[in-house]
């Protein structure tokens, strides 16, 4: 028995066989990454890693590859460094737009298909290349650009601002007949990187660009919001008889001509969207918005005794968020791009519940959708 | 050996006063411990022996020698045993009988001419006083340890427990310095079978000499092979007696200062009699630390030379930045660097063990200095590692048993071996090797990972944690015992105080 044991002790070690060292401090770990397509078809890395010298106290180094694959260019980059770049904690890549407009699935599928990576990782696209956005900050902040870039899209991510983006939520949405994926976009402003915009796809490749304040309305449809503060502004005309003017002391405007808009800040407590098909012949959908608001700033002093004023601003605000809704359908429409899921919903209610993509892509610009934003204003008077 | 066996099955009686202190001086080498003191008394004349470290002197003075020397009367076996007032008189007739009595400190007439002697018993035993616990310190509860003297021993249970029906078998053990061992157990509850197999097993051994019963322990268990502890040793009485009244089966040992407990599953090792003594809800917390940092214990360090080595995907980023950091400069592989520290550790701790308590204070300072600082500033070793391994060595010391906390410290080195080797393969192989060993091992027959396999849900409650004491009414079902029911559980949810 023991002899047994044995052996099968000296079997099992010897037959797993040696595995590979990946020792630590050996290692550039790369934290970001930028993919840009260059001339001849090749690919250009920006490869921000983590590697430990004992003699440099600097951890962050940034290197450059060219390749016709990704793992090429890692290669290529390899050169530079004298550290093994490997991907196991890379945490956030990045697209230049014209590598995106060119799709992103197959840079995608060696990551997902890679065990060491993790599927959390984020994706984003950048506004110009990769290269410069992640250099360009390297230099001006002096810090590591791809964590710098990572947390202000969780922080985003988190106030529900913008919808997820990890490669396992883009990945899946992707290969949704029906739904398209959003990413945020990096570019730079003042030299420093930040989130500019949202990026639609149409499958996995960019077609447009969205105003990044658009991006609450989209994730609105994908997740149910908590607390995300937001910025409105309303017709003047329907509030001005509750604006206080503190120069006369009356609720007369000084100049009402000059001013046919006031700006308010709100907190979105709770926000859930829901679409239901009305006409599946017409293409016809009905799009279900409910919103739960807290007050929180406005741009002129706003008499908020009157209780009447509550509901005129709930109406404006639904008004609003309506008109933001049908701009930015319409704009989604033009790039036939479906971010929000009115394909999933067609095929659902299909009969034979098949969609083709195509299919889908064909049909998408003759959808016709009303919008209705219900507003509950839960409580005003709180400044934070 | 044969020869003298012989003799002294022969009886050598009737013989003159002169030879029989010759036959003894030869017997114990001419020592000069026995005191062979000759009297006439009426033209009789009487022998007195013993040892003389292992009576009272005083007491043979005054309750022996005075009543019989002063008398007037003609003193024969007989009248001494009547008139005598002592009540542990004896004859004895073979020398073999003579010999071990005078070692175990009993005082022997012979009157000239007699077929037999007469002893009494003045044994002087020297004993400690009891003491507190010291290696199975508690906070709350009796602390009162055990000492190395078996009446006292038993004194204390007997106290303990105060019925007829608790059995105080008498074993002795040891062909050649034979020994006294005591086997407890409450008749009408302890399962018959595993008394039977206690008392066999202590009767069936065949030994020169037991020193402890922790060597008496290994000489029984079930599995000699296995590095783990089948029988629990404790030094409380108060521990051993609750184990009794569970139903358990307790071995006390002549001359040793802890009592075995058997059988003994895995989890009684984490448990503390504090456990009981602290209120339901805030004790089980407390076992679930130590379930915790035993797992802690074998798996920390381990998982450092592992994620190190090969996965260092699973470390979140921040870590790893910090991890690396303090890597960076340390020229060993990690697996090297932890058996390294790993080794420091036990070096310190096996010291402090060693050394009288005032030098160990030392030891602890200048080890925690050159081991902690020194060695992260020489470069030698990284300061994320000494955490951990504090964190497993502390750890590794809240097992309630020394002898378990012993075994899961020495788990630890084949662990980070097989992590260094294959990484978590490794470790996953490891804890498969752990639990497949604990699967098969018995404690006097008994499953050793008892309640967890085989499972009895109704034991969770006394081994895991534990619920009031109002939902006690069941007895452990493993030990399956005479009596499984306490109480009636209907009778102990009634509410008995005052409605007002």
């Amino acid at each position: 028995m023991i002899r047994k044991t044995i052996l099968l002790l000296i079997f099992s070690v010897l037959l797993t066989s040696c595995v590979p060292y990946k020792q630590l401090e050996e290692l550039g770990i790369i934290n970001t990454r930028g993919v840009d397509k260059i001339e001849n078809n090749q690919l250009e890395t920006t490869i921000i890693a983590y590697q430990f010298d004992a003699q440099s106290p600097e951890i962050t180094t940034t290197v450059f590859g060219i390749g016709n694959t990704i793992k090429g260019a890692r290669e290529n980059a390899g050169y530079n460094t004298n550290f093994e770049l490997s991907p196991g904690q890379i945490r956030l890549e990045l697209y230049g737009k014209e590598t995106a407009e060119d799709g992103i699935l197959e840079y995608l599928s060696t990551l997902v298909r890679d065990a060491r990576v993790s599927d959390t990782m984020l994706v984003a696209v950048s506004n110009v290349t990769a290269k410069e956005v992640l250099t360009a900050g390297q230099e001006e902040l002096m810090t590591d650009v791809g964590q710098l870039i990572q947390s202000l899209i969780e922080k985003e991510v988190q106030e529900y601002s913008i919808p997820k983006t990890s490669l396992q939520n883009y990945l899946r949405i992707e290969s949704d007949i029906g739904q398209d994926p959003v990413v945020p976009l990096i570019g730079l402003r003042d030299k420093k990187p930040a989130i500019v915009g949202l990026a639609a796809f149409q499958n996995d490749r960019l077609v447009g660009e969205l105003p990044i304040d658009q991006a609450f309305l989209i994730n609105v449809f994908l997740t149910n919001t908590k607390d995300t503060p937001l910025e409105i502004t309303l017709q003047r005309e329907p509030l001005s008889d509750y604006i206080y003017n503190n120069v006369s002391d009356t609720y007369q405007a000084d100049n009402p001509e000059n001013e046919d808009q006031f700006t308010i800040l709100v907190k979105v407590l709770k926000g859930q969207g829901d679409i239901k098909l009305k006409n599946i012949e017409d293409l016809h959908f009905e799009a279900n918005i409910h919103l739960e608001v807290d007050l929180y700033e406005t741009s002129e002093l706003l008499s908020i005794k009157d209780e009447k004023i509550a509901s005129i601003l709930e109406e404006e605000m639904a008004k609003e968020f309506e008109r933001q809704y049908n701009v930015l359908f319409a704009q989604l429409q033009e790039i036939n791009s479906d971010p929000f899921g009115f394909g999933i919903i067609y095929r659902i209610n299909k009969k034979d519940g098949e969609l083709t993509d195509t299919e889908w892509r064909e049909k998408f610009p003759n959808v016709t959708v009303d919008f209705n934003v219900n507003v509950d204003l839960m409580h005003y008077g709180t400044i934070q | 050996m044969r020869k003298r066996l012989k003799r002294s099955s022969k009886n050598i009686f009737p013989l003159k006063i002169d030879e029989l202190e010759h036959l003894l001086m030869r017997e114990f080498t001419n020592s000069p411990d026995l005191g062979f003191s000759k009297y006439e008394h009426q033209n009789k004349k009487i022998a007195v022996f013993f040892i003389t470290y292992q009576v009272q002197p005083d007491k043979v003075e005054n309750l022996l020698l005075t009543p019989l020397l002063e008398s007037k009367k003609d003193w024969s076996n007989t009248s001494i045993l009547n008139e005598i007032p002592l009540n542990s008189g004896k004859e004895y007739q073979l020398l073999e009988e003579i010999l071990s009595g005078l070692i175990i400190g009993k005082v022997m007439i012979y009157l000239e001419d007699e077929t037999a002697v007469v002893s009494y018993d003045f044994l002087n035993k020297e004993k400690r006083s009891l003491e507190g616990a010291e290696t199975e310190s508690v906070v709350i509860g009796p602390k009162v340890a055990f000492t190395e003297s078996l009446v006292t021993n038993l004194n204390v249970m007997r106290w303990n427990i105060r019925t007829p029906d608790l059995a105080i078998e008498e074993i002795t053990i040891g062909k050649r310095a034979p020994r006294e061992v005591r086997l407890l157990y409450l008749k009408s509850l302890a399962n018959e079978t595993d008394v039977n197999t206690m008392r066999q097993r202590l009767e069936d051994l065949e030994v020169d000499q037991v020193e402890d019963i922790n060597v008496l322990m290994q000489y029984i268990e079930d599995s000699s092979m296995s590095l783990f502890p089948q029988f629990h040793t404790t030094e409380l009485p108060d521990r051993t007696s609750y184990a009794i009244l569970k139903g358990k089966i307790a071995v006390l040992m002549e001359n040793s200062p802890s009592a075995l407990i058997a059988p003994s599953s895995f989890f009684s090792f984490f448990e503390s009699t504090e456990d009981l003594y602290m209120r339901w809800n805030s004790g089980p917390p407390l076992r679930l630390i130590r379930f915790i940092s035993m797992f802690i214990s074998v798996v920390l360090t381990p998982m450092y030379v592992a994620a190190v080595t090969f996965h260092y995907e699973i470390i979140p980023t921040q870590l790893l930045i910090s991890i690396g950091q303090s890597r960076a400069g340390v020229p060993f592989p990690p697996i090297f660097e932890a058996l390294f520290l790993e080794l420091m550790i036990e070096l310190l701790r096996e010291a402090g063990a060693r050394l009288p308590t005032k030098v160990g204070q030392t030891i602890g300072i200048v080890g925690g200095v050159v081991v902690g600082t020194a060695a992260v500033q020489a470069g030698i070793t990284s300061n994320i590692l000494i955490i951990f391994i504090t964190i497993s060595a502390l750890a590794s010391f809240t097992a309630p048993s020394y002898q378990m906390g012993t075994t899961i410290r020495l788990l630890r080195f084949p662990m980070i071996v097989l992590a260094g080797i294959l990484g978590l393969i490794g470790i996953m192989f490891g804890m498969c090797m752990l639990i497949i060993h604990l699967l098969k091992m018995t404690s006097l027959g008994r499953p050793y990972l008892s309640p967890i396999y085989p499972i009895h849900f109704e034991d969770f409650n006394k081994a895991l944690f534990r619920l009031p004491q109002n939902f006690q009414h069941k007895r452990s079902v493993s030990l399956s015992l005479k009596d499984s029911i306490r109480f009636s559980k209907k009778k102990a949810q009634e509410k008995k105080d005052i409605d007002e």
